[in-house]
């Protein structure tokens, strides 16, 4: 009779599992590794610091503009400008959610991780933002090997992206209801906060990239 | 024998003949030679049955032919898992774990028949270690996606195809098993359309050309030391 429950069991599991190996692309999938065992990575990872710089630079230049025109008197320009850094900053924030996911996979194929370290509280401006951090400080104590370290990172990394959105499109609809004045401060806490994620991000890929590319020259001296 | 059952039994192995030409011709048998010793076996076994019925078409030679197809398949998952693990230590591990829990459950379920008639071994054995051959082909396969290790097309045609087709099997000699030896030729049916289904697949597989894309050498030794690299 067990054996009929099993065959069962495995007759709904198997069209799940056969599909999602027969959709994955082996050609992308080594695309990835080029990524990590050749200098490629390390084009990657400049180019991942040339986007993030132009991109927070043109939040920055939005949000310096906004308070001039603010200071100056012009509050509906200073709004629209606001309006479009939070557009901004929307915008950015997936791209990482979605690196940070790719990073989590890549993270799988190393056997010894670099020595990580949690995202410091102190860091960041936004309340939510500093409790992820503790979050953080607090379960990577319990924590034993330094991929699982990493992965926490990963993973905290990514929900910090996904709270700042929220906190973003939540000012952004304050701007346009406009029932008080905007808040400067939690924009400006925002704005401070994408760039300190941003460079947390960066140097979890530099970590990544570093320990896949020692062991892949671990194992050419094995050979 | 009957003469249907002769014909069947002749398409088989002509496909599996098919199949080996294919890995010849193409070279393909070099990326996993105990698959191609694996077709070798069936075809050999299989052709001594179709040329002497008399003396081979008998349910204890059956027995002994799936058994030794058996270890081949364990053979087929160890050396696709060492070609491709060679050089990745934790997917190694973790798949060489999942390997020896297989064998061992394999190994528990298959004990207590031991000394059993042939029958008895037939309809119980059998499908418990066909059953745990699939779970390590399946294990197989999770250690390579959660691992992103990519998969030569080969080895993951031969994946692929076993482990439906073990499924299948294991579910036919169930059947046999649950209803009896008068239910023989539907399960026979069952399984004729299954293993034929899969030949063909190999088949399709077997004489394709795998031009390998524009991936680098450094790459390539890592990951596929078999695959010579396309000259720029």
């Amino acid at each position: 009779m067990w054996m009929w429950i099993i065959l069962g069991l495995t007759g709904f599991a198997l069209p799940f599992f056969l599909y999602v190996v027969a959709r994955r692309s082996e050609e992308e999938t080594i695309r990835d590794w080029e990524l990590v065992l050749t200098p490629k990575g390390r084009e990657h990872l400049e180019a991942v610091r040339s986007y993030t710089n132009t991109e927070l630079a043109l939040v920055d230049w939005t949000y310096d503009q906004a308070r001039e025109a603010q200071n100056l008197g012009r509050s509906q320009e200073a709004l629209r400008l606001l309006d479009t850094g939070c557009r901004l900053i929307e915008a950015y924030c997936p791209s990482w959610t979605r690196s940070l996911a790719a990073m989590s996979v890549l993270s799988r194929m190393v056997s010894a991780m670099g020595a990580v370290r949690p995202l410091r509280p102190n860091a960041f401006s936004l309340r939510e933002l500093a409790q992820l951090a503790r979050l953080n400080q607090f379960i990577h104590q319990f924590l034993v090997t330094t991929g699982e370290r990493f992965r926490l990172r990963l993973y905290i990394l990514a929900r910090a992206f996904g709270t700042l959105l929220r906190v973003v499109m939540r000012s952004r609809v304050n701007l346009h209801v406009r029932t008080a004045e905007p808040n400067w401060e939690n924009v400006e806490a925002a704005r401070r906060d994408v760039r300190t994620l941003s460079d947390e991000s960066i140097e979890t890929f530099r970590l990544l990239l570093a320990s896949l590319q020692a062991q892949s020259r671990a194992a050419s001296q094995e050979l | 024998m009957s003469p249907w059952e002769e014909a069947i039994v002749a398409t088989e192995v002509g496909l599996a003949a098919v199949i080996l030409a294919g890995l010849l011709l193409r070279g393909h048998w070099r990326s996993c030679w105990s698959f191609a010793l694996y077709l070798t076996s069936f075809v050999v076994l299989e052709t001594v049955t179709l040329l002497w019925p008399g003396r081979f078409f008998r349910l204890d030679f059956w027995l002994a032919k799936e058994a030794i197809e058996g270890l081949l398949k364990l053979a087929v998952a160890f050396q696709i898992a060492a070609r491709l693990f060679d050089r990745l230590p934790t997917a190694r591990l973790t798949f060489a774990w999942a390997f020896l829990t297989g064998l061992l459950a394999i190994a528990i379920a298959v004990a207590p028949t031991i000394g059993a008639d042939v029958e008895t071994m037939a309809s119980t054995a059998l499908p418990r270690l066909l059953y745990g051959t699939m779970l390590i082909f399946a294990a197989l396969l999770s250690v390579c996606l959660w691992y992103h290790v990519p998969l030569y097309p080969i080895h993951k045609a031969v994946l692929v195809g076993f482990v439906p087709y073990l499924v299948a099997f294991t579910l036919v000699l169930q059947i046999l098993q649950t209803f009896g030896w008068d239910v023989r030729r539907m399960a026979n049916y069952l399984n004729t359309v299954a293993f034929i289904s899969l030949l063909a697949f190999w088949a399709r597989a077997a004489w394709r050309r795998f031009i390998p894309s524009d991936v680098s050498p450094i790459v390539l030794s890592v990951l596929q030391p078999w695959v010579r690299a396309r000259r720029a």
